[in-house]
């Protein structure tokens, strides 16, 4: 299956990601950000990003709810952002 | 002048555009009248949400906001100008509040609130709108309304995209759910105005349709807008059961003893 991968927050120009992932049937959200980012996908975004799966809001990075994704489902990686 | 809750005729004259199916009721502009809202800080998103409020006849609307005004806030920052380049922002902005409209009461604080501040304006509040450009700031904020039982409202951005998070203590999320550790801090973020302005205002839409009882507020939610690619998502965001904020926090809308109607 397919999943869609969505940086979004800051520095969401700046990700050098695939757009699309493809895992096999019964991935899981860590399944993804495996095949997205390795091993380490803390190194590279930080724990607090929220972690966003059929918009349903699963945790962060640093603990989630690592929930079953289906075919075509959006998982997006939001880097938390303030402004002022 | 008319008291708290009734309106003269002048002011119903000014709202005539906001009252009718599918927007405001007579009540539900009282409700506005009588009501208080705190947005901090009022720079980029709080600035169009504190002058939205005001516009649509918000009784009272506290701002808070520190330092004086420097030409990059201009890019975004719409109840600045020119002329007010080197001036304190609070009373700059409020200045430029109580121009749009005579009717309602705007206060401003020079400074950004501490614990203590923050709770008892909170007391004050019947909602607030929580706009700084720090995590400790908005964290401050969500722990002053849930101890005091009000809606939050947070609207924040960076680049071309923001989020916008509707709170109810007690009945939904609260932000220290959805943000259990303190994300950094970025002082020199970029951002482009249109997107300020645009989170900002729904800020102050989702407000008045708390306060004035009007549609379907997002409560528990998260408008993401992703202004890079154009797309706009929601989010339903889940509630910590121990979260060491809000887990004791009472659902005072299910009492019926809720800020909101």
């Amino acid at each position: 299956m397919k999943i869609r991968l969505v940086i979004a927050g800051r520095g969401y120009d700046a990700a050098q990601t695939p757009d699309v992932v493809e895992l096999s049937d019964g991935a899981t959200v860590a399944d993804a950000l495996a095949a997205a980012f390795g091993p380490d996908a803390i190194g590279q975004l930080a724990a607090s990003t929220l972690v966003i799966a059929a918009g349903r809001h699963l945790g962060t990075l640093g603990d989630y709810e690592n929930v079953p994704l289906v075919d075509d489902a959006e998982l997006m990686l939001l880097q938390p952002v303030a402004g002022g | 002048m008319s008291d708290k809750t009734s309106l003269s005729n002048a002011e119903w004259e000014r709202y005539a555009r906001q009252i009718g199916p599918a927007v405001l009721s007579r009540e539900g502009q009282a409700r506005l009248k009588a009501s208080t809202v705190l947005v901090t800080r009022v720079g980029g998103m709080g600035g169009p949400a504190a002058q939205a409020l005001v516009m649509a006849g918000v009784g009272r609307v506290i701002i808070a906001h520190g330092g004086a005004m420097i030409s990059p806030d201009l890019n975004r920052q719409v109840l600045g100008s020119e002329a007010g380049i080197g001036r304190l922002r609070a009373e700059h902005f409020a200045e430029r509040l109580r121009e749009l409209n005579r009717f309602v009461a705007v206060e401003s604080v020079d400074h950004e609130p501490d614990d203590a501040e923050a709770d008892a304006l909170a007391r004050r509040c019947d909602l607030l709108i929580s706009c700084p450009p720090t995590f400790e700031e908005r964290l401050r904020l969500n722990r002053a309304a849930v101890a005091a039982g009000k809606p939050l409202i947070d609207a924040a951005q960076w680049g071309l995209g923001g989020t916008l998070i509707v709170l109810e203590p007690g009945r939904t999320a609260c932000l220290a759910c959805v943000y259990p550790t303190e994300p950094p801090f970025e002082e020199f973020f970029p951002v482009v105005g249109a997107i300020s302005s645009a989170i900002g205002s729904l800020a102050a839409l989702e407000a008045i349709k708390i306060l004035s009882g009007t549609g379907v507020p997002m409560l528990g939610k998260m408008l993401v807008y992703d202004g890079f690619r154009g797309v706009p998502s929601v989010v339903e965001l889940r509630r910590n059961p121990n979260c060491p904020v809000c887990a004791n926090a009472l659902d005072r809308s299910a009492a019926g003893k809720g800020g909101t109607p």
